[in-house]
């Protein structure tokens, strides 16, 4: 499901993106570990909170959630098979979960929230409008430095970034 | 739930130590979500994870007694020896156990105040 949000372009997106590394302690260039972020998200994003669940608690097509409760204090649950596979091969695709939602609480945070209660079906929204296009992107941007990736091949991208294929043949082509 | 003063205890080691949650599943040969369940408040300390913490991360005396401390504000049951006590004790136990949803601040504190510990 997806909601509607302030719009941002993907320029918009990628000098947020450079704000959310500061705000972690990272600069524009170095490689972001995505589980060391996690224990940071409660001194950058006050209130937050998070945890892995045993896989049965989430549903079966989500890897990770984040989850407002009535004081707008986000909690972020990660499946144990996502976190694992990002503690034990680094791998892409969990690692860009987990920032995803990370994504979502940081564009919250600095007012690009729902601003229509109504769910909407996915990929039914113009994407710069749409809240998981935006963490999605943000995600890519945040992860992956654009100046740094000029002349990189998508696999070179993955394996220094720790990013999913997506996101890296997404990066290969835009720069191309 | 939130963080329990345990969790944060060990949130701030493994940033110190530049250390994920799977490190300390590891160290505590748990799996991650019990790890973060105790953090969370979910579920007691086991008892053997104070000794591991303390010789793994070369605790001092006083990072030793903060833990020790943490530990026992996180817990989320506590057991009362009933078996070896007097009548009178056991039926304390058992009226403050049935009336403890019920306490509201005031009670408690004067609860506190007879029992000689300090008011949060």
């Amino acid at each position: 499901m997806d909601y509607r949000t302030n719009s941002a372009t993907r320029k918009d997106i990628r000098l947020l993106s450079r704000l959310m590394r500061k705000m972690f302690g990272y600069n524009n260039s170095e490689r972001i570990y995505p589980l060391l972020l996690l224990d940071r998200l409660k001194d950058v994003f006050p209130g937050t909170n998070w945890e892995v669940v045993e896989d049965n608690e989430l549903p079966e097509n989500v890897a990770a959630e984040c989850v407002p409760d009535v004081n707008w204090n986000f909690k972020i649950k990660i499946k144990e098979s996502v976190y694992d596979k990002a503690y034990s091969y680094d791998d892409g695709a969990s690692n860009d979960h987990i920032v995803h939602e990370i994504c979502h609480i940081f564009l919250f945070k600095i007012g690009y929230m729902p601003i229509v209660t109504r769910e909407y079906k996915n990929c039914e929204l113009r994407c710069y409008e749409s809240v998981e296009w935006q963490a999605k992107a943000l995600c890519g941007e945040f992860m992956i430095p654009y100046e740094e990736t000029i002349n990189m091949d998508r696999n070179e991208i993955k394996k220094r970034y720790g990013v999913s294929s997506s996101q890296s043949y997404y990066r290969e082509k835009k720069i191309k | 739930m939130a963080y329990t003063r345990f969790g944060e205890f060990m949130r701030i080691l493994r940033i110190k130590h530049h250390q994920v949650m799977g490190d300390t599943a590891k160290l505590l040969d748990v799996k991650t979500p019990f790890l973060s369940a105790v953090e969370n408040g979910k579920k007691n300390v086991p008892d053997k994870w104070f000794d591991i913490i303390a010789k793994e991360y070369s605790l001092d005396i006083n990072e030793k007694q903060e833990l020790l401390e943490a530990i026992e504000e996180s817990k989320t049951q506590i057991k009362i020896d009933l078996i070896s006590c007097e009548n009178y004790q056991r039926e304390t136990a058992l009226a403050f156990q049935r009336s403890f949803n019920d306490l509201n601040e005031e009670e408690a504190k004067k609860i506190m105040k007879i029992l000689g510990k300090d008011c949060y």
